[in-house]
């Protein structure tokens, strides 16, 4: 009953002191506002840009390197149609080792690692007679390994990207295009055979950039006729999508696990910095919005504490008719909870409605706004704890005041 | 049959007093204003009996109300007793004095106190807070009294909208509605005209005689309420002087 008595008379007092209520409740609605919106907005653009960061620096191309020309020897080289000084397995214009099926599956098998693929890269002797040209074998079955570390089919230019099964069509890089005069259509001949050029594509300047794309197994039959003696199925890199950027140093480590210490990974690694600096923004958003939620929470603190000064009379003259402490406490704390449920309950609502509107999908964090729900329970309990910290403040504002003393200001 | 033997002998002896509603003895005050000590009420005794009304006397500034406040226990005196109904009311706790000061004190301003915001039924409603009433039975008594003092159209009226005389009508109602023994009047015609306050007399004089309740008033001048007065006391210089004595209460 007691407890009835006070929501009673805590509303009936909201509703009569509209300009106060409405200040302490503006004051809760933004508390909740901010708190959904600093959750939301930051996170989801933090997610988004590191979508972003994620397609420039979580990948990598691996291989290793060849140290001497005897080094491991996998490969023996022909003399006949092979000249060693000329061709052979390069990566990133160096000679390299083999990596193999299982290698690559170990790879792939890493938690921190989302997919990896064998690559190719051999230079062949130019058909023209002058000049080595450097083919790459893409498994195209695996677009998420490639694309963002060899040729994706965005940076077609002219033609259409090859696809799996394209055993005698191949892609061209612009410059290389350019400087044999080639087009889309036009025959290439690579070693004794020849190809249909079926695109010409400009991929940035990457690890595993070639002047010549195929399909793998393609390159691997060209392969074969320049060697002889070969292993089945070689590759000599391996492309890598790592999870995510935070996982990508993980991946690398792993990488290097499985190829060894002699092994290069070359990445881009923006993300990090980038990330960094995103955190930075992030953090900063956070100091921000912590330092405005506490003005906020001080702003409802003092209208309800000037409300009491406001309302001194009354509270003398509830005291003087028989209230206790202890309902003035109740009443002050009940003013104060439903300040607070109703602002935040408002603040959550048009923010939430603000954000489903007005913010696109891919800036939500995953699983969309109702993805957070410790987010909508900190929009309401923060103000309720602020309402608590303002009720008493404004009940010990009240109990500081004499009965008497105020009776005899009246 | 003994009860009866008793009660018999009793009205017939005339012997037995009846215990005072309110006691104080050697009650002292004293403010300090800009350091300076101000003694406002110097051993003042008072006792009074039920069904008696005691008006005070004196200028503005001699510690009436604040005389008041010390019995209602709003204010606190510096020394002294005050025995209400022999409860020692300034042992009491803080919360036990508002319940007291709810259940047995109809307190009676000059300025009706009533609270501006709130309608003439909230004002008398707020009287009636925790006492285990439901809602609905708190707005059927607080309206029950006020159509009592004729106020039974005005009671979503906020005090503005009322006449001085409904508003004390309203004050009057708050501290009657829970049948209190005692009633502390403040100077309660000193915002009225003389048709107001004997409206207001006609009130209160029959709540004290037939409850057998009892009633001080303070006044600073003249004021019907002396003609109803049956112990009548001047407050000058910090103590309590009695100038028409009391009549039938001690030996009541």
């Amino acid at each position: 009953m007691i407890y009835r008595d006070a929501i009673r008379y805590a509303w009936r007092g909201i509703k009569r002191r509209q300009q106060l209520s409405a200040g302490a409740m503006l004051s809760y609605s933004l508390v909740s506002a901010i708190i959904v919106a600093v959750s939301f907005l930051p996170g989801g653009t933090r997610d988004a840009a590191r979508n972003i960061l994620w397609d420039i620096g979580a990948h990598s191309v691996a291989y290793i390197p060849r140290l001497t020309l005897e080094g491991c020897c996998i490969q023996t080289y022909s003399t006949e149609r092979y000249d060693p000084a000329r061709e052979g397995f390069v990566a990133n214009n160096a000679p390299s080792n083999l990596i193999f099926d299982e290698q690559i599956e170990m790879i792939r098998r890493s938690p921190n690692v989302a997919d990896a693929s064998p690559y190719l890269m051999f230079r062949i002797r130019a058909s023209t007679g002058q000049g080595e040209w450097v083919l790459g074998g893409i498994d195209l079955t695996r677009p998420v390994a490639y694309s963002a570390t060899v040729v994706a089919e965005s940076q077609v230019v002219e033609g259409e990207f090859i696809i799996p099964g394209d055993m005698e069509r191949v892609m061209v890089e612009l410059e290389f295009a350019g400087r044999y005069s080639l087009e889309a259509g036009s025959m290439l001949r690579l070693g004794d055979r020849y190809y249909e050029i079926a695109a010409i594509v400009n991929p940035p300047l990457r690890p595993g950039k070639a002047n010549i794309y195929m399909s793998l197994p393609a390159l691997r039959e060209l392969v074969v006729t320049r060697l002889d003696e070969y292993r089945e199925d070689p590759a000599n890199a391996v492309l890598v999508e790592s999870l995510g950027a935070r996982y990508h140093e993980a991946a690398k480590a792993d990488i290097a696990a499985v190829l060894g210490q002699t092994s290069r990974i070359s990445s881009f690694g923006c993300s990090v910095p980038g990330i960094t600096a995103m955190g930075i923004t992030e953090n900063a958003a956070w100091i921000i919005s912590v330092i405005v939620i506490i003005c906020m929470l001080l702003m409802a603190v003092k209208i309800q504490t000037s409300s009491v000064i406001l309302r001194q009379v009354e509270i003398g003259i509830l005291m003087a008719v028989g209230w206790t402490r202890g309902s003035i406490l109740r009443q002050l704390m009940a003013e104060s909870f439903l300040y607070a449920l109703i602002g935040a309950s408002a603040g959550i609502l048009l923010s939430g409605s603000l954000i489903l509107l007005f913010v696109p999908a891919e800036f939500m964090p995953a699983g969309g706004i109702f993805g957070r729900p410790v987010v909508w329970a900190a929009a309401l309990l923060i103000p309720v704890c602020g309402a608590t910290v303002a009720g008493m403040a404004a009940c010990l504002k009240a109990f500081g005041m004499r009965t008497a003393e105020i009776l005899r200001t009246i | 049959m003994k009860d009866g033997i008793n009660m018999a002998s009793i009205e017939k002896n005339n012997m037995i007093k009846p215990k005072p509603v309110i006691r104080c003895s050697k009650i002292y005050k004293s403010f300090r204003v800009r350091g300076r000590r101000i003694d406002v009420l110097k051993g003042v005794d008072l006792e009074v009996y039920p069904g008696e009304i005691v008006v005070i006397k004196g200028r503005s500034g001699e510690g009436k109300s604040v005389l008041q406040w010390i019995i209602s226990g709003i204010d606190t005196p510096d020394s002294g007793e005050i025995l209400f109904e022999d409860v020692p009311v300034h042992h009491l706790s803080n919360e036990e004095i508002s319940i007291f000061r709810r259940q047995k004190i109809g307190l009676v301003f000059q300025n009706f106190n009533l609270i501006p915001s709130w309608t003439a039924l909230e004002n008398v409603e707020s009287a009636l807070l925790n006492n285990n009433m439901s809602e609905e039975e708190k707005r059927s008594r607080a309206a029950e009294i006020l159509s009592g003092m004729e106020l039974g159209d005005r009671l979503d009226n906020l005090p503005r909208e009322l006449s001085i005389g409904q508003q004390q009508r309203v004050a009057l109602a708050r501290a009657l509605i829970n049948d209190p023994g005692l009633i502390l009047a403040d100077e309660p015609t000193g915002s009225v005209d003389d048709v107001t306050a004997r409206d207001m007399l006609a009130i209160l004089i029959p709540y004290i005689r037939k409850r057998k309740g009892a009633m001080i008033v303070t006044t600073h001048g003249s004021f019907q309420a002396v003609n109803h007065a049956d112990t009548l006391y001047l407050l000058k210089d910090g103590i309590l002087i009695p100038e028409k004595g009391r009549q039938d209460y001690q030996s009541y």
